[in-house]
């Protein structure tokens, strides 16, 4: 208890660096340290998903991660998504598409969103699924989220 | 905040050199390490057993732990901390063995598939109902061998001194394919390197898992290729997300016609993987039939598992022949 | 349906969409109080002990540890219902479940609070456990609950009958009966439970928390710590799902709470996954015997069910389960008898309660199956058959349920039509079914928990002088999207759009008493609450206009409380005392739209000139509305159980591929018809039917607790199967909106009772497929495996 290293990373697209607890995860540093709450706590053993965020771009749980291992990485939490009061193309067709209910998941279905967009344009139903099959939804069932995705890949598609 | 790991320290060494040194140093101050890959089964684990301290050492920053490339010898060579995601993408294993791609991509969840590697999937902790608990529920079932008691509940009339002691099960999906594939490990530790066949890498127990030493580190995977090498691989879960593998049956073949070898591997149903293979060439299906019948001979499902013993031996057969079905596509 | 509202009826996103769609949304974890003590708790590591002692003197001598607090800190029990107050906040001298509360540690950190924990000492004795519902009903000394006074554990046992039920199966050319079995499922919300409390100078106390039911916490909060009601607040920030699992109020409420009180300190504490599991008041694991009479043109002649239901180790809301178990078998369809026998016993578990579609999906599994054995064996078409005997409307059921509307028949129609019925029942290949499964739900409980006089829901308004109308509810938004449904509501009356209009919602301090979520009721209650709320507020404003205009104003009409209306079966709208239904046009002749206030003659004001007016004189609009359930119900004891202004009801049609090597069942398409009235937000009830869809189905094919011992084996989301996206099927769900009469805008239900149907569709499709009946629940592969097996062996 009580061991701090000194680590820095970019977090959302700003530097950060400071003393973290050894054996806190990146969960616990963003909610306690940071004060990044969107980043939400539902299992904190790998399962559920909704600590999901992009670590290099890539999503992975937060839960399992230790806070240090993310020294000189850079870290995408939901509340980096938007730009400004203008939201990113999937979180407006998640709410479009009322693919958002008690909402606990959505931070993570909506950076897996980003990220599947950014890799794959026109993703099949298939790819969605498996996209989004990491987290657990109770809500929703799945089926408007997936109808979101498509609409945010129409929306990326053209523009308005 | 509810889990919190207990581990002490935590390093980041940047070279196989200073891991060596590192374990070395721990083994010296006769401190408990843990070689930090991926985390996706040591995190939760640590999260359970929050008595066990000790030094988290990460593979994260050791460069030349991670990537594939082709050697010389028709043999691609896995670098042991290359994450999953990026084995399943990379064009080598895509052109290569695209069987062994779509077997990782039944694994666990994307997030997970960003953070696990390939060498700590082939290490992966067996599973078994009464030691993946957390301290509560084992005070009341009594901490089992595995979990440092003295019973197991699996097998009730089990005692120290038994060849094997322990039966949580394997589970890693990677291994089987591996296995049928014919891969060899290379160990590294202080005494040097050493190769290893990936078959006579596992024990029979479920506490001492592998030929790993303490102070050595598993550095990369070698599998042989050749274009008439190939696996298939059928897995058993209840959703086709998330889940351990209840069973996993990979298949492959190396050569064609009267010379074709067959390898079945099967995972989640023992203590270890199990490999049958067989030089005989009496047919396609008529080999394969042999060898799942030695492979359901030697499976030992437990009550390990939410799907029964029974059902899952009865699936080796099933899926062994879908696993075909594809290879044959 | 053709209507002229400008709001209500349109797809409309949740008005926190935006907030959580960017991570803006603060759940109750996510809030940060100053300088909080952080709370934990020590479970029972037991599930039938005697408490002999607890130490927690080296706990104590932490430096960092505020307060540790026992048993013997609480002196009261509570529970949700009044009648079955049996649940320690801590336990005392015994404890009944693993992983029960025993003792709390507060401290300056998480990590002391972990260290406390562990320096904490109990003793404990053992005592027999009582796992299972045979053993609950043998003869004991030690019974569960002594205090009951009873010889074994029985909690509570209700029969009832209806009608000449022998004579009906005596009479009837058709009897089938079954056996069934139910797992015990839990709701899997992904947001834990989760509680900060805040406190003053003067001892009061804010309680955040995770709830649905903030007005039931508030009174239990009062009664368990023994402190003034008017002391207490209880608000519900966002809610990460609850699906009746946060309707009862809990131990570690109390807890932070008291440490709160005790300290003089702001308190913080959120549960493990593993802890929600120990906390569960899941569905209750159940047993069930079966037997319909049944004829094949007269329909449904007789129903006779015997059920135990395992409560585990606390009543919470056992006693309405108990009932719920036979009284919502009387419908969707005529039932002219019927007998039913319910027994709920206690056992040394985690504690079962409500979960959505409370105590009746079970009994609806069972009997749509025994009903899809019957249309078979009659050689009639399952599908016809359920259509042809709904239940009509403006009629009493033989328990005296009232029917204000039942629009199935068209939707199950409509249903069949689009699945492809015709052509797939009873033709698809082997491994390919398809088939069918009805239900109905209650739209809210006719009886409130709690008897006294207080409205079942009342929702204020203020219009003030920007023009923004904040609605004051009780009720609690989970995600089902309650507040945008009372601001449409509200906006629909007044003409205005939801940007006009905030809602405050789920805190008793600011907000007039609504029940809670639970019992599918908001959408109905709260929603005529609402409505009459701003009918209340279009009089201010059409004075405020007559005055301006210089007409005199129209006759008022007061939205009453509906006693007279349709009570026997007779259609009685009774617009003289102003209980205006689901009529879309208003009394006074005023029209209301686009921020416009437009006269009977036509001449228009701006909304923001006829506000002006309004205020002059008294700064802002204030008023209330409310709602009352009518008298309804027979005179008989238990009448009162699955009374409800109005009921929905549902038709699923399911195809699906059984996999005959491997026995895995997988559902393809639902194609799915539920009367919910008329549609306040169809974004909403399209929601709502697909994620019922989902969690019928886990329950159907993979969910299950698994205990071993008094032990959950399988206390976390990895091992208790949640459906993947790969699970979940594609769904078609057909344009369905008739108002019903009483209901806002004539909305009904869709929260619950589109759940039920999916487990015996599915069942009934697997029949179709292959030819076997499942009775157990889930209906794993390796069940099905083992009927393939013993069909084939009947075969040879």
């Amino acid at each position: 208890m009580g061991h701090k290293q000194k680590i820095s990373f970019s977090i959302n697209g700003n530097f950060w660096d400071g003393y973290v607890e050894t054996s806190w995860t990146l969960l616990d540093v963003l909610r306690e340290q940071l004060d990044l709450t969107g980043t939400k706590r539902g299992c904190d053993m790998g399962d559920c998903g909704c600590c999901t965020v992009l670590l290099d771009n890539k999503p992975v749980l937060s839960c399992l991660l230790p806070a240090l291992e993310v020294q000189g990485r850079a870290v995408k939490t939901i509340e980096g998504v938007a730009s400004g009061a203008s939201l990113h193309p999937v979180q407006e067709a998640m709410v479009e598409a009322g693919a958002i209910q008690c909402g606990f998941c959505t931070p993570a279905m909506v950076l897996q969103g980003v990220h599947l967009l950014e890799c794959n344009s026109s993703p099949s139903a298939l790819e969605i699924k498996e996209a989004i099959s990491g987290t657990i939804c109770r809500c929703t069932g799945y089926n408007k989220i997936e109808k979101a995705f498509c609409l945010a890949a129409q929306k990326i598609a053209e523009p308005k | 905040m509810n889990h919190l790991l207990g581990s002490t320290e935590f390093v980041q060494p940047k070279s196989l050199d200073d891991v060596i040194k590192v374990m070395a140093q721990c083994h010296t101050r006769q401190q408990q390490y843990f070689l930090f890959a991926g985390g996706t089964d040591l995190v939760p684990y640590l999260k359970n057993y929050p008595e066990q301290a000790g030094t988290l050492v990460s593979l994260s920053q050791v460069q030349e732990l991670r990537g594939v490339c082709l050697d010389s010898q028709q043999c691609l060579k896995i670098g042991s901390q290359t994450r999953l995601a990026e084995l399943a993408g990379s064009e080598l294993i895509r052109q290569h063995l695209p069987g062994l791609a779509e077997a990782i991509a039944q694994i666990a969840s994307g997030q997970i598939r960003n953070q696990a590697t390939v060498g700590g999937n082939l290490l992966v902790n067996n599973r078994c109902s009464y030691f993946n608990q957390s301290p509560l529920n084992r005070a009341y079932h009594d901490e089992c061998y595995k979990a440092g008691g003295e019973v197991c509940h699996v097998i009730v009339n089990a005692k120290r001194g038994d060849p094997v002691l322990c039966r949580a099960r394997f589970v890693s999906d990677v291994a089987p394919n591996l296995l049928a594939l014919g891969a060899r490990l290379s160990l590294l530790s202080a005494k040097g390197l050493r190769h290893l066949s990936l078959k006579d890498f596992y024990l029979p127990d479920g506490i001492h898992r592998n030929q790993l030493a303490d102070g050595e580190i598993l550095c990369a995977i070698e599998v042989p290729i050749s274009p008439k090498r190939k696996v298939a691989y059928e897995k058993l879960r209840i959703r086709k997300a998330i889940d351990f593998a209840s069973l996993g049956v990979a298949v492959a073949w190396v050569g064609e016609g009267q010379a074709r070898q067959w390898h079945l591997a099967l995972t989640g149903v023992h203590t270890h993987p199990i490999s049958v293979n067989d030089v005989e060439f009496d047919g396609a299906l008529v080999t394969l039939e042999k060898l799942i019948k030695t492979a359901e001979h030697v499976a030992q499902p437990l009550k390990q598992d939410f799907l029964s013993p029974s059902y899952r031996r009865r699936m080796i057969s099933v899926l062994a022949k879908r696993a075909l079905a594809r290879l044959a596509d | 349906m053709k209507n002229n509202y400008a709001v209500v009826g349109k797809p409309t996103p949740a008005l926190s969409a935006r907030d959580k769609v960017t991570g803006r949304a603060q759940y109750t974890d996510d809030l940060r109080l100053k300088n909080p003590l952080y709370v934990r708790i020590l479970r029972s590591r037991l599930a039938s002990a005697k408490i002999l002692s607890v130490d927690a003197s080296q706990a104590r001598a932490i430096e960092g540890v505020k307060a540790v607090l026992v048993g013997a800190d609480f002196t009261r029990t509570f529970g949700v219902l009044p009648i079955s107050k049996d649940e320690p906040a801590l336990a005392r001298e015994r404890v009944r479940y693993f992983g029960e509360p025993v003792a709390a540690v507060a401290a300056e950190t998480a990590e002391i609070a972990a260290l406390a924990l562990s320096q904490i000492a109990v003793t404990y004795q053992e005592t027999p456990e009582c796992l299972s519902m045979s053993d609950g009903l043998r003869k004991t000394d030690q019974p569960i609950h002594p205090e009951l006074k009873r010889e074994n554990n029985l909690h509570k046992m209700v029969k009832q009958e209806f009608g000449d039920v022998e004579g009906a199966f005596k009479g009837a050319p058709i009897v089938v009966e079954g056996e069934f079995a139910f797992a015990p499922i839990t709701h899997g919300f992904t947001e834990p439970h989760a509680v900060q409390v805040e406190i003053d100078a003067e001892q009061n106390l804010t309680v955040y928390s995770a709830t649905q039911v903030p007005h039931y916490v508030h009174l239990a909060m009062a009664e368990v710590l023994e402190h003034p009601q008017e002391k207490i607040r209880v608000i519900k920030p966002h809610i990460g799902g609850g699906f009746g699992g946060k309707s009862d109020p809990f131990p570690h409420e109390m807890i932070a709470a008291k440490i709160a009180l005790l300290t003089g300190r702001n308190t913080r504490l959120l549960l493990s996954r593993e802890e929600v599991f120990f906390s569960n008041h899941g569905r209750h694991p159940t047993t069930m015997n079966m037997r319909l009479a049944f004829h094949p043109e007269e329909g449904l002649k007789g129903l006779d069910t015997k059920v135990k239901i395992d409560g585990g180790a606390y009543a919470s809301f056992g006693v309405v389960t108990t009932y719920y178990n036979g009284v919502l078998l009387q419908g969707p369809y005529h039932l002219p008898t019927s007998s039913f026998q319910c027994e709920r016993i206690y056992t040394n578990k985690p504690m079962s309660g409500a979960m959505r579609g409370h105590g009746g999906v079970n009994p609806r599994f069972a009997s749509e199956v025994l009903l899809d054995m019957a249309c078979l064996e009659a050689g009639l078409d399952p599908c016809e058959t359920r259509i042809k005997h709904l239940l009509k409307e403006n009629r009493l059921t033989a328990n005296q349920f009232r029917i204000t509307s039942n629009n199935l028949s068209e939707g199950l129609r409509l249903a069949k039509e689009r699945s492809g019925w015709r052509d797939k029942f009873g033709k698809l290949p082997l491994g390919k079914g398809i088939g069918v499964a009805c239900g109905f739900f209650i739209s809210g409980s006719g009886l409130p928990i709690h008897w006294n006089n207080l409205p079942q829901s009342t929702v204020r308004l203020t219009l003030d002088f920007d023009g923004l109308v904040t609605v004051f509810s009780g009720a609690s938004d989970l995600g089902q999207g309650s507040d945008t449904i009372l601001a449409q509501v509200v906006g629909e009356v007044l003409g205005l759009p939801l940007t006009m209009i905030r809602v405050i919602s789920a805190d008793t301090r600011l907000c007039p008493v609504d029940l809670g979520s639970y019992s599918s009721r908001v959408t109905f209650m709260a929603g005529n609450a609402a409505r009459n709320a701003a009918i209340r507020m279009r009089r201010l404003m059409v004075e405020a206009a007559a005055s301006l205009l210089e007409i005199l104003p129209p006759e008022k009409v007061e939205p009453g409380e509906c006693e007279d209306y349709f009570r026997q079966g007779e259609r009685a709208p009774n617009f003289a005392s102003g209980f205006l239904g689901a009529n879309p046009t208003y009394a006074d002749g005023f029209n209301f739209v686009g921020k416009e206030v437009i006269a009977p003659d036509g001449r228009k004001l701006k909304f923001m000139d006829v506000l002006a007016r309004a205020l002059m004189g008294v700064g802002i609009l204030q008023t209330a509305g409310s709602y009352v359930a009518p008298k309804m119900g027979g005179d008989f004891k238990g009448a009162g159980a699955g009374l409800s202004p109005a009921y929905s009801f549902t038709g699923f049609i399911s195809e699906v591929t059984v996999d005959i090597e491997s026995g895995f069942i997988k559902v393809d398409k639902v194609t799915a018809a539920h009367d919910c009235g008329f549609q306040l937000n169809p974004l909403a009830v399209e929601g709502q039917i697909e994620g019922s869809i989902h969690m019928g189905l886990g329950q159907a094919l993979m969910e299950g607790v698994v205990y071993e011992g008094g032990a959950v084996q399988n206390a976390s989301f990895l091992e208790y199967k949640i459906p993947s996206p790969f699970e979940q099927p594609e769904i078609d769900i057909v344009p369905m909106n008739r108002p019903d009469s009483e209901g806002p805008f004539g909305a009904k239900e869709v929260g619950e009772g589109a759940l039920a149907p999916i487990l015996p569709s599915v069942a009934n499709a697997v029949y179709d497929a292959v030819g076997i009946r499942l009775k157990s629940l889930p209906m794993t592969p390796v069940k099905v495996l083992a009927e393939l097996d013993k069909l084939k062996g009947a075969k040879k």
